[in-house]
């Protein structure tokens, strides 16, 4: 740009009568960047002469004091000469953008640069103006729409920060939360192990003779201490569950054999409270791809449901078979001739936390993790979990496991 | 007679285990930290190892490795015990050839039969 006479670059500018709707005083900074210092003269007199702008400008004419000068204080909007001799005028806004500038910048062209204004406005260049059109009412049009769309930048990038420093903040408590349940559980089962341990050593005589009243008393401390343990694992599977941590490791089960890993758990306490425990395994049951952990854990919640809500002289039953419809799934059911559960409930029962409060002396034990964690299992199994029921009849829980694919089911692999 | 070296932080379990194997008519030394336990290691020879995870100084896992890179010992079956639930201590104690893994709180007789069958009767050994 030459140093032109004004009236030659703005011809008929409405010098006193700017445009209605941009009545208002505009307030903004502005750094100007060009290496021509009567291009800046021009430039500055030109801003000057626009009654509504109330510009706090900054020109360099060098691209390293102008770097300096955005990093000292931040810019509204920049207006860059392309042609700065080693650098342009994009590359030197990307580095000020690489140094945190967040606002609009607009880039000067010299006549007929189309290529090179199509090359600034794919960087980001917010507008362009050839040296040519240089106005009043060019930079109007540019600087304006440049300021919202630095406004508007500006917000879309405080929002972001925002959000990614929640989600940092979230994940970091995600992890101390994990940290902390491991600690807890950690801490809690070391003395919960020693004094399980001594009660049984002597529970078992191996301190000398014991009245069969302090055999049995013992036994209930021995209990409460299997109940804590129980406890412990649910409260440590729901935080794992919760941060989507609970992994799990399927291998090829046949389910019957860990019913019957289940039943044998459950056999004493079963007949101690007169109901009977039964197995169904229908015939030609494909083997599962599950986790025989997980399953015998959803398995010992749901016998142990049915038990403690059945009364004496109750059955409770476990089934196992093939879906009817889909040969992809095999069906798992527990039921009992137990109170049942009411229809209100029904819906909730699965959900973290959720327990049927009736005051019965059942209901008031437990955390209320137990199906929900069944719940959680069954879906990390890709299965479902329902309920059906019928007030003083009984209850029974189903749920899905996948099949092994037939393909596979007739390799000559091993079960692992 | 078996030896069998019984390492946990917890004083309280390692006198119920040391009590239990000893009925069983094994003899124990004990250790409380993973250091102690591969001083011992290398004093003596052990028939078997029954070791914490989560131990001061050296944890239950490195002690065990650092126990089959020394000579001697790299033989000697290792059961570990641990309060910890993390799924990926079972692999790691798979790694190093673990003879067994049991959760605290765990089930005595369990452990007792688990040493039995790799060690056999210690009254005829």
């Amino acid at each position: 740009m030459s140093s032109r006479p004004e009236s030659t670059v703005v011809p008929g500018a409405p010098l006193a009568a700017p445009q209605a709707s941009s009545r208002e005083t505009t307030r903004f900074s502005m750094l100007a960047i060009d290496d021509n210092a009567s291009d800046l003269d021009v430039l500055r007199r030109l801003i000057r002469k626009i009654p509504t702008w109330e510009v706090e400008l900054r020109t360099s004419n060098d691209p390293i004091e102008a770097l300096a000068l955005l990093r000292d204080r931040p810019a509204d909007v920049v207006l860059v000469d392309y042609r700065l001799g080693a650098v342009n005028g994009v590359e030197l806004l990307e580095q000020a953008r690489q140094h945190g500038f967040e606002g609009a910048y607009i880039v000067l062209t010299g006549q007929g640069d189309v290529r090179v204004a199509a090359q600034a406005m794919r960087s980001g260049a917010s507008d362009y103006i050839s040296k040519e059109d240089l106005s009043i009412p060019s930079l109007q049009r540019a600087i304006g729409n440049a300021l919202e769309r630095s406004r508007l930048q500006i917000a879309l990038n405080e929002h972001r920060r925002r959000l990614e420093w929640a989600n940092r903040d979230l994940q970091r408590r995600n992890s101390e939360i994990q940290s902390f349940y491991h600690t807890l559980s950690h801490e809690l089962k070391t003395p919960l192990t020693s004094a399980r341990e001594f009660v049984s050593i002597l529970m078992e005589g191996m301190a000398g003779p014991l009245t069969s009243t302090q055999v049995e008393y013992l036994s209930f401390v021995k209990e409460s201490c299997d109940q804590m343990r129980v406890c412990l694992n649910d409260i440590l599977d729901v935080a794992r569950m919760e941060t989507g941590q609970l992994s799990l490791r399927p291998t090829r089960q046949d389910l019957s054999a860990l019913v019957h890993r289940t039943l044998k758990q459950f056999g004493s306490r079963a007949a101690e409270a007169k109901i009977r425990l039964q197995e169904h395994l229908a015939p030609g049951i494909p083997d599962a791809c599950v986790d025989p952990h997980r399953i015998v854990q959803v398995l010992g919640n749901l016998v142990d449901n049915a038990l403690k809500f059945t009364a004496a002289g109750g059955v409770v039953e476990i089934r196992v078979g093939a879906d009817g419809k889909d040969p992809r799934w095999i069906r798992v059911s527990v039921s009992d001739t137990g109170q049942g559960i009411p229809a209100e409930h029904r819906a909730n029962i699965f959900e973290r936390l959720y327990q049927v409060r009736d005051g019965s002396e059942q209901s008031r034990t437990g955390l209320g993790l137990g199906l929900f964690i069944c719940r959680e299992i069954v879906r990390l199994h890709g299965g479902e979990i329902t309920v059906e029921s019928a007030v003083g009849k009984g209850s029974t829980f189903e749920f899905t496991c996948p099949a092994v694919p037939v393909e596979q089911a007739s390799s000559p692999e091993g079960k692992t | 007679m078996h030896k069998i070296l019984v390492v946990d932080d917890d004083k309280k379990i390692v006198a119920a285990l040391t009590l239990r194997l000893q009925n069983a008519g094994y003899e124990v030394v004990s250790a409380y930290d993973g250091t102690a336990a591969l001083e011992a290691t290398s004093r003596e020879r052990f028939s078997l190892i029954v070791m914490d995870i989560n131990l001061p100084f050296t944890n239950g896992m490195r002690a065990v490795r650092q126990m089959k890179d020394a000579a001697g010992q790299s033989g000697t079956p290792v059961i570990f015990i641990t309060a910890s639930k993390l799924p990926s201590l079972r692999d790691q104690a798979d790694s190093l050839g673990a003879a067994g893994f049991f959760e605290k709180p765990y089930e005595p007789a369990e452990i007792l039969t688990r040493i039995q069958q790799l060690l056999g009767d210690p009254v005829r050994s």
